[in-house]
């Protein structure tokens, strides 16, 4: 059989050697020259290439205009609407040298193309032109910086609120998501990688009591609507990414290093349902990078609920430590804990820091 | 050197272990487009992947087997091939295929030398070259397959067997043929700076030099001083994935075991990898964009409009192209302050940018354009560079790249403005100078079809990827059935591919075309596109050495066409200037 594909492939390009051969010969008959650019090949270049960019443009505007509904509905978070405001703004900016460029590039390859009397211009530079083509992208593009800057600060830097900060770890691995939550103490508490093992699927170390009422759940995460979080995200593995679209958020997930994304929720989990008129519809966290073989299967579902739901929802919660599952983790690992104490320190420490870059 | 045109060479030398820059030239070219069919036929496959979700193409079982049990591509199989289209593209097609061919054929010729400095060193890169296309080819017959995480090979997806079947055998191969690869791109950039420095011909003044020269010279700068980063990143990757180190891993629980590794940082290979991945880009742009110029002033009978702004902005882009790599690692942790200076470096490339498109606007503008393949081309790689740039200002603010980051609205990007664009380029590089090249013409009609269709397919295949990138739709995906809301680009998925499809088929016409033109080709005459620059004063059977007689001397620079009181609408460089006439554009 994979002989046979490439037979077929050899006997297709040798068919492809005749086919170009009858063809000159016929040309040749005919008495034209496939080799020369003729006046009519000219004309019928400059033609296409009017028609091509018309073309092209038209495509453009139409697709999107009938891809609009396909897009990403209206952001569900607080900063989100200033991406939005900023994509679209950038779009406007950059929509107009797109349409001018192409229109002059058609225009030009249709209005000059070569033929008979016609002679070009001879003239090698103009310096007040490129003056001004130089100075309008420069002002244009220090304009679009500052405005970006200003977005990119403000996301990463939310003003503060007066409500605390609910705090949401999040754990990547080939290929599930796993949220955990800090409980009553408001403190999640210490963990190790080196102790991930079977249920223990965020490593909790249990010689730390603040670990004790920690909640562990697997590819699901709620948050209360209009409450700043902050996720906290690790990997246990290998580099994933937490793609949040609907919220306008991103962060990668690394193995030994802490990131950290903070935004509200506005719009709860019902309110998009009835926005977008889908039952169906669910936020979700996506993983956005190439992480093993089922990369594309990974995924958490996001509930965002009023605060009443989130609270009854986490009281009926199972704490980890006192589940069954964790009786499972043996205890001999108190050797190993101490061993890695020290870079425990460490990975608190660099949480700590990250609270202050907050990203 | 002397008259060399003449001597009788064994087939060895004068084909195998040719130390002639245009016969490494070909060498360079003919492996390109060998690798750019598997490349392409990759796509292809994939293709079908993405546009019929679960259906059952007999063939891919019968070409892959056990990857593809029933027909279907198995997922890891699938990142294989997505990783080896783009390892082969950039790496062989567009940076040694692209650079190798054109620095090679047009550096001795366009600067008046007889060869490059060093034939040697210049056959030993394009050997370096060969042994990492033939350790990519090896690789995909190797237990558990080829590299499998991505062009990026990011660890430690890529430095872990464990993470995936392709980070074993094929990864290896991966980096050592990497290294392979960086030494070609090493040999052969000194020897392109050092030819264009030293090897002028009498009169070929810097600022006389065609853009093509200053477009290659910036490029071989570019990689000299890039590429052995991304040798160390590589070497660095082998020592963790072979001897135990902890560069790039620290705390790692895979497939149910803790690993040792402790204290390294994935982000440093990331820092490591970019710091050429962004130059590198350029390095393939800045040739193709090079060879465009050559083509719009020959066949536009234009000189090249604001020729000292574009060789300001090759090496303003040039530069610049160092500092902005952080563009690619916003979302990675990486402080957001160091986020907002490459915010801020990345937007101003765009003006340079900028700047060629309008100069080449410029150039059309009154210009007498006769419409060869190699016109078409390039004018096509104008349109895409438009097209494929202005996403770019989007993509290069990290506020907006939180949300699009890795999705399709990026592979969109990419491909117009670097996969396609710079194809073209190389596209338009190979019609025109075929002639100079094999002493024949090609099949002009046939070049018209391959374009037309070409460019129509392009857009066809990633225009759309757009809408689906900004509809969050990530990249690098085997499948979109986990995701219901991805079901409504099923049908867009259908004609993208049916687009890829096509244009893959197109381009058999234009390899039919290439060599059957070789051996079957018009006789081509010495000047056949009626150029200035130095290498149409080449005889057509042109040997070892390159002119026979004494070496031209330069007169004028090389866009004097339709200078205005001459004869014909040409003026070549080795033309004296007349009594009174003023060189360079004033007149
Ligand atoms: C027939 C034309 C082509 C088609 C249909 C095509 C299609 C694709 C697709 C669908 C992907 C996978 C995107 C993803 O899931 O991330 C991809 C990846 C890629 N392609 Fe192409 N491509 C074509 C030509 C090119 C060219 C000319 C280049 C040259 C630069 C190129 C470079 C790449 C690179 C670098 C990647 C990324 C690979 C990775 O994710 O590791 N492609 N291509
Ligand atoms: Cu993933
Ligand atoms: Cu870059």
């Amino acid at each position: 059989m994979g002989t046979l594909t490439y037979i077929v492939i050899v006997l297709g390009l040798l068919a492809g050697w005749k086919l170009i051969r009858v063809y000159e010969l016929s040309e040749e008959l005919r008495g034209s020259d496939t080799e020369e650019v003729t006046e009519s090949d000219n004309k019928w270049n400059g033609i296409l290439m009017l028609v091509m960019t018309l073309g092209f443009l038209a495509m453009a505007v139409y697709e999107v205009i009938t891809y609009q509904q396909f897009l990403l509905p209206p952001a569900s978070s607080l900063h989100g609407p200033e991406i939005d405001m900023l994509l679209f703004v950038t779009f406007v900016i950059i929509g107009i040298p797109f349409v001018a460029c192409h229109l002059v590039l058609g225009w030009f390859a249709f209005a000059y193309f070569m033929k008979e009397g016609r002679e070009a211009y001879y003239v090698s530079h103009n310096n007040r032109l490129e003056f001004i083509w130089t100075a309008i992208p420069t002002v244009v593009l220090f304009a679009l910086i500052f405005y970006g800057l200003a977005v990119w600060d403000s996301v990463i830097y939310p003003t503060e609120r007066e409500e605390e900060t609910l705090v949401v770890e999040v754990l990547g691995k080939q290929f599930q998501w796993v949220s955990r939550y800090p409980g009553d103490d408001d403190t999640l508490g210490v963990v190790n990688y080196r102790l991930i093992e079977g249920t223990n699927t965020m490593g909790l170390d249990m010689e730390d009591p603040n670990a004790h009422d920690d909640i562990v759940i697997l590819g699901e995460m709620h948050l209360p609507v209009n409450r700043e979080v902050r996720l906290q995200f690790r990997s246990q593995d290998v580099i994933h990414s937490a793609y949040l679209p609907h919220f306008r958020v991103q962060m990668n997930c690394v193995p030994g290093m802490a990131t950290s994304f903070r935004f509200t929720p506005t719009k709860t989990s019902q309110d998009m349902k009835e926005e977008l008129g889908d039952e169906k519809f669910e936020y979700l966290i996506l993983c956005n990078k190439i992480c093993g073989s089922a990369h594309y299967t990974m995924k958490m579902l996001v509930v965002v609920e009023s605060e009443e739901d989130y609270n009854k929802w986490l009281g009926e919660q199972k704490v980890f430590y006192a589940s069954e599952e964790s009786k499972v983790i043996p205890v001999e690992t108190l050797a190993e804990v101490e061993e890695t104490s020290i870079e425990e320190e460490g990975t608190s420490e660099e949480s700590e820091e990250v609270e202050n870059t907050k990203i | 050197m002397g008259d060399h045109g003449h001597h009788k060479e064994s087939f060895i030398s004068k084909y195998v272990f040719s130390q002639d820059h245009k016969m490494i030239s070909k060498q360079f070219l003919i492996t390109a487009i060998f690798m750019a069919v598997i490349a392409m036929m990759m796509s292809v496959f994939f293709r079908l992947q993405l546009g019929f979700d679960g259906e059952k193409f007999p063939i891919l079982e019968s070409i892959f087997g056990e990857w593809a049990p029933d027909g279907i591509l198995d997922p890891g199989f699938y990142l294989a091939l997505v990783t080896m289209h783009g390892t082969i593209l950039v790496f062989s097609v567009l940076t040694g295929g692209l650079s190798g061919t054109f620095a090679n054929l047009l550096i001795p010729l366009q600067v008046g030398a007889r060869d490059m400095a060093s034939g040697f060193l210049n056959m030993l890169s394009y050997w370096f070259f060969l042994v990492f296309n033939i350790f990519m080819i090896v690789s995909l017959f190797v237990e558990g397959g080829p590299a499998s995480a991505g062009w990026t090979v990011y660890p430690p997806l890529s430095a872990l067997p464990q993470a995936i079947p392709g980070s074993g055998m094929g990864m290896t191969l991966w980096l050592v043929g990497m290294a392979m690869f960086i030494v070609s791109a090493l040999l052969a950039g000194l020897n392109y700076i050092v030819t264009i420095i030293n090897l002028r011909t009498k009169g070929m003044t810097m600022l006389r030099l065609p853009l093509s020269i200053w477009a290659l010279f910036v490029t071989a700068i570019l990689g000299v001083l890039s590429f052995p980063v991304l040798l160390a990143a590589a070497l660095l990757l082998i020592f963790d994935r072979s001897f135990g180190t902890s560069f790039f891993l620290s705390d790692i629980n895979i497939g149910g075991e803790a690993l040792n590794y402790m204290g390294g940082s994935p982000i440093l290979y990331e820092h490591l990898f970019w710091f050429l991945g962004h130059p590198e880009v350029y390095i393939i742009l800045l040739p193709a964009l090079g060879i465009i110029s050559e083509v719009i002033a020959t066949n536009a009978r234009k000189p090249i409009f604001g020729y000292k702004m574009m060789v300001a902005s090759i090496l303003f882009i040039g530069f610049l192209s160092f500092i902005v790599w952080g563009h690619h690692m916003f979302i990675t942790g990486m402080n957001p302050f160091l986020g907002s200076v490459f915010v801020a470096t990345t937007l101003v490339v765009a003006i340079p940018s900028a700047i060629k498109v309008f100069n080449y606007l410029a150039t059309l503008w009154k210009a007498n354009i006769r419409f060869s393949p190699a016109m078409l081309f390039a004018i096509g790689m104008v349109s895409l560079f438009i097209t494929g740039g202005v996403t770019g200002i989007i993509l290069g603010d990290s506020a907006l790249d939180i949300n699009i980051h890795d999705t399709y609205f990026v592979v969109a990007h990419f491909h117009i403005v670097m996969g396609a664009s710079a194809i073209f380029g190389m596209f338009a590089g190979i019609y025109h100078w075929f002639p100079k090249m094999y002493g024949r013409m090609m099949n002009n009609k046939l070049g018209y079809i391959h374009f037309w269709i070409t460019i129509v397919c392009v857009y066809g295949v990633f225009f759309p990827m757009h809408f689906q990138g900004l509809a969050g739709m990530p990249r690098r995906y085997y499948s979109n059935s986990f995701f219901e809301q991805f079901s409504i680009f099923d049908e867009m998925n259908v004609w993208i591919t049916v687009f890829a499809t096509l244009s893959s088929f197109v381009q058999f016409l234009f390899i039919a075309n290439f060599f059957y033109s070789i051996f079957r080709g018009k006789k081509a005459t010495e000047n056949p596109w009626e150029s200035n620059t130095l290498e149409w004063t080449t005889p057509v059977d042109v040997g070892h050495g390159n002119w026979p007689g004494a070496i031209p001397e330069v007169h004028r620079w090389p866009y004097d066409y339709s200078k205005p009181g001459k004869e014909k609408d040409f003026v070549p460089q080795n033309v004296p200037l007349e009594e009174g006439e003023v060189d360079g554009g004033e007149h």
